[in-house]
């Protein structure tokens, strides 16, 4: 039986239209993928010395973490100490001209061994260089390791992280991922997300205590490296 | 004849979604589980026994929708080679501009992407390899009204492809590879759509749709999964509590007061691979079993739920075991008895299924008979003011 005329030209018509659709799309998506990238971003990569009684030295940043993130990826980390030997570890990385040279803290924290205990968002009151609140993620995070000595070593930790984009403040990793991608689509521009982390190791029974002083570090460190204020 | 493949069905189904979950979650914790690569081949194994068994139906199944076409051989073969060239470019497109992040890891392709996913444990999605064979089994278990439904061309589909090549446009732009694995299904659905018409979409729509699954849904853990991790945990050790057993909490850990036991309530074992796999069964058990689309979203909307209820059963007897016979005994519950998650979800499933699906007219009255002869004069009385 032979098909009628329209019949025919559906026939070939539709996987004609498809296949030149298809074709046009792959020539499009080659040429208009990649966007402009944005070379300023929201925080310097100079971590200050000094952080009033805080001193800083310089930690190191293993090889295979520049070798997994990408070329284009900055880093920039240092322990701070105080009089008292109290420490808190802050560290930035710097995204390049892929989305993700940050990953998500709780993958990456779960993959290094550590265990998530509990997380919500902390936030800090800021005063400089304007008033606004900086809203962190705050982890509790947990690992147990073998000693030596065959005895079981756990830690606990307060592990804060944000992200600062060159006009935006956010501390969840989706919402990053999101505003880079409608940067991208609407605006034509890829911005250079930096990752902010900050570890604590809280005394037991000193909870508060250790709370007030990462509010104290936050507002006088922040606004020395952060230019992003929300 | 019906319910007994239902049954078969959601059984094939079950084992194959709850397989790589058991040889993952394994592997967070002996990494010497079964690769889930061996699982894939066993279950591939297990899909082609069965198809060599319904060899006959499934021959059937081929001639019948080659014979819709209808056409002449010459006809036939053009349209053949034209569709060849169509999935051959629509290839070419996700693989050679399908991923745009992490280009030195992934390069360009899409499917390279999806594949490195579905291995690395960090996107918790070894469950990925098995999502299309589930769905064409539920295209064959669906076979009956799929071809009972009227084809022919239709270029309405054409609006949709273009809906998907955007849709893939902006996940490489946006670099969110996720959008554009959407992107492709729906390509897919709109060329049943294009080719053989609406109604035949309609009735691919849910085997294709289920196809998301392949997408790594990771990014659900902090937003989803955590917190329902962290509720499990609250509520197992308030109903430990109330039983008399002085278990603690802190975060998401377990233990009791004088050290003799204590757990991790571990994203391996109640994360978004849990949860996934359990939303997949549950959609699957709504598809299959249920008439009517209230009731199938009903049954599918009742996955989450369900998922709580069962890691809050396991935890709970988790804690008890422990309690009663040390952490080892504990220890045996958590390593031996992570199905009865599944069976407390089967089960609250069918419990649910029977729910919807009862005739409350016939109940109400044989509960009527059931009521002693006053309360039965009670019971169809109307009320009246004081």
């Amino acid at each position: 039986m032979n098909p009628p005329r329209a019949g025919i030209a559906r026939s070939f018509g539709i996987p004609a239209t498809l296949i030149a659709l298809v074709l046009l799309a792959l020539v499009i998506t080659r040429k208009t993928t990649d966007v402009h990238a944005e070379a300023t971003a929201g925080i310097s990569m100079q971590l200050p010395a000094r952080i009033g009684e805080w001193v800083g030295a310089d930690a190191p940043v293993a090889q295979i973490e520049r070798d997994y993130l990408g070329p284009d990826t900055e880093f920039a980390r240092k322990i701070y100490r105080d009089s008292k030997g109290r420490e808190i570890f802050l560290g930035l990385v710097l995204s390049g001209r892929d989305r993700s040279s940050i990953h998500a803290a709780e993958a990456c924290l779960v993959g290094q061994g550590w265990t998530i205990r509990e997380g919500g968002i902390f936030r800090v009151p800021m005063d400089s260089p304007k008033p606004y609140a900086l809203d962190m993620m705050r982890l509790v995070i947990t690992r147990s390791a073998r000693a030596p000595d065959g005895r079981t070593v756990s830690a606990r930790n307060w592990y804060y992280y944000w992200f600062v984009g060159k006009n935006r403040l956010t501390p969840r990793h989706l919402n990053r991922i999101l505003w880079t991608a409608f940067d991208r689509i609407f605006s034509n521009v890829h911005h250079r997300w930096a990752y902010v982390a900050l570890i604590v190791n809280p005394p037991p029974g000193r909870e508060k205590e250790t709370e007030e002083m990462v509010r104290d570090f936050v507002r006088a460190a922040v606004p020395l490296f952060q230019k992003t204020t929300g | 004849m019906i319910r007994r493949r239902a049954f078969l069905a959601v059984g094939m189904v079950f084992l194959g979604a709850a397989a790589p979950l058991f040889a993952a979650g394994d592997a967070a914790h002996t990494k010497e589980a079964l690769p889930n690569r061996t699982v894939a081949v066993v279950v591939a194994a297990a899909f082609a026994a069965a198809a060599w068994r319904f060899r006959s139906q499934i021959l059937a199944f081929l001639k019948e929708a080659v014979a819709i076409a209808n056409f002449s051989d010459r006809i036939r073969r053009a349209s053949f080679w034209l569709s060849l060239l169509l999935f051959g470019s629509i290839a070419l497109l996700f693989h050679q501009a399908g991923n745009s992040t992490w280009a030195t890891k992934f390069g360009a392709s899409l499917f390279k992407w999806l594949w490195m996913a579905w291995n690395d444990p960090i996107y918790d999605s070894s469950h990925g390899p098995l999502v299309p064979v589930i769905s064409l089994g539920l295209l064959w278990w669906n076979r009956k009204a799929i071809l009972a439904c009227p084809t022919a061309p239709d270029g309405r589909g054409l609006a949709v492809a273009v809906l998907a090549l955007v849709f893939h446009w902006m996940g490489m732009r946006g670099q969110i590879p996720r959008a554009s694995v959407l992107a492709l299904i729906l390509l897919l659905w709109s060329l049943v759509w294009c080719f053989q018409g609406l109604p035949r979409a309609r009735a691919m729509a849910f085997p294709i749709a289920f196809l998301v699954f392949i997408i790594p849904m990771n990014f659900l853990e902090t937003l989803v999964a955590f917190p329902m991790r962290l509720m499990v945990t609250i509520v197992s050790t308030k109903i430990g509590q109330t039983l008399g057993i002085a278990v603690m909490r802190d975060g998401t850990r377990i233990f009791d007061p004088t050290g003799a036991y204590q757990y991790d309530v571990a994203p391996a074992c109640s994360g978004i691979r849990s949860l996934t796999a359990i939303v997949m069964l549950s959609l699957i058990y709504g598809y299959v079993t249920q008439r009517g689309a209230w009731k199938k979203a009903i049954l599918c909307l009742s996955g989450l739920p369900l998922a709580v209820a069962g890691n809050i059963v396991r935890i709970t007897s988790i804690i008890v075991a422990a309690q009663c016979f040390g952490q080892e005994a504990g220890n045996i519950v958590h390593e031996w008895f992570g199905f009865l998650i599944f069976l407390v979800v089967v089960l609250l499933l069918v419990g649910v299924s029977r729910l919807i699906n009862a005739d409350y007219a016939v109940l109400r009255r044989r509960w009527k008979t059931f009521l002693p002869r006053d309360a039965r004069a009670t019971a169809t009385k109307p009320l009246s003011a004081p």
